[in-house]
């Protein structure tokens, strides 16, 4: 695949032309990896309010009917419902492992079996999540790992 | 669609983990008290313990103690259906013995299905982790 990188002309905007002869999987992926690099999310601290990039974000986490987003060492309140950070982030990096967490696949150092057909996800922060049984499946997936 | 997955999933461990103790019981016993209408008791039993399991059975408990509770409780339900059936099917005697062996035989199917569940993860984990290393190396 030819890549060609111009520099815009002052004043005009940044963009991104794909050619291509079908839009496939991987594509697609791409094309929302980009929008999402551009995303932010707003994190609340207190009275400390911060613009969060997806990829510094290890995991959502919905308690008691509010979500934090965990960073490598702060922990944000965010004002999106779980629900609705899955539907955002859906063809990136992000995936649902239990009711109430989403975690940055990306970001998974390791995956260790648990009692109870459950599975422990290692995060590169040192920091363990639960990976329900019910969304093993859906994690394979997103890996590339076809179901049996 | 992943809870009728979950109880076909458990049915057939549980199936299983059945016919083996009664194989064992078998070997002991002879073919005595083991019957023909036996082999649609063990099913019909499998498919109650399954649905019981995939209800009660926890799967979204973070902390270690209130696992481990939840873990009582859910093997407890499965010996008042195993005791109760087991009494109803005439496979054990309404007496400390019969239950007593029942509570065993559940304990013993517990830890098969225990075991085999854990195998399964394990495989899952370890293909996961080399999915996870490949995706590492290819973002490098």
């Amino acid at each position: 695949m030819k890549i060609i990188i111009e520099t815009p002309n002052p004043g005009e905007e940044e963009e991104v032309i794909i050619r291509c002869q079908e839009l496939d999987d991987d594509l697609l992926r791409l094309i929302n990896q980009l929008k999402s690099g551009k995303a932010r999310i707003t994190g609340y601290q207190g009275s400390m309010l911060r613009q969060l990039l997806p990829k510094e974000i290890y995991y959502f986490e919905s308690v008691d009917n509010k979500v934090f987003a965990y960073c490598e060492q702060e922990v944000f309140e965010v004002k999106e419902k779980l629900y609705e950070i899955e539907a955002r982030f859906q063809q990136t990096d992000f995936l649902r492992i239990s009711k109430s967490v989403i975690v940055n696949v990306s970001l998974i150092e390791s995956i260790a079996p648990m009692l109870g057909s459950r599975l422990e996800a290692t995060m590169q922060n040192s920091e363990k999540v639960i990976i329900s049984r019910q969304y093993v499946p859906e994690l394979k997936k997103k890996l590339g790992i076809a179901e049996r | 669609m992943n809870f009728i997955k979950d109880i076909l999933k458990f049915f057939t461990f549980i199936t299983t983990g059945m016919v083996i103790l009664f194989i064992i019981i078998l070997l002991i016993h002879g073919d005595d008290g083991i019957y023909l209408s036996t082999l649609i008791e063990i099913p019909c039993m499998a498919l109650v313990t399954s649905v019981l399991t995939v209800l009660l059975y926890p799967s979204e408990v973070r902390s270690k103690a209130a696992y481990l509770v939840r873990v009582l409780v859910h093997y407890l339900a499965l010996c008042v259906v195993m005791v109760v059936c087991g009494i109803l099917f005439g496979w054990i005697d309404f007496n400390v013995q019969g239950i007593l062996f029942m509570v065993v035989s559940v304990a013993a199917i517990y830890g098969f299905t225990f075991g085999v569940a854990y195998l399964t993860s394990k495989n899952d984990a370890d293909a996961l982790n080399r999915a996870l290393k490949e995706k590492q190396n290819s973002q490098k």
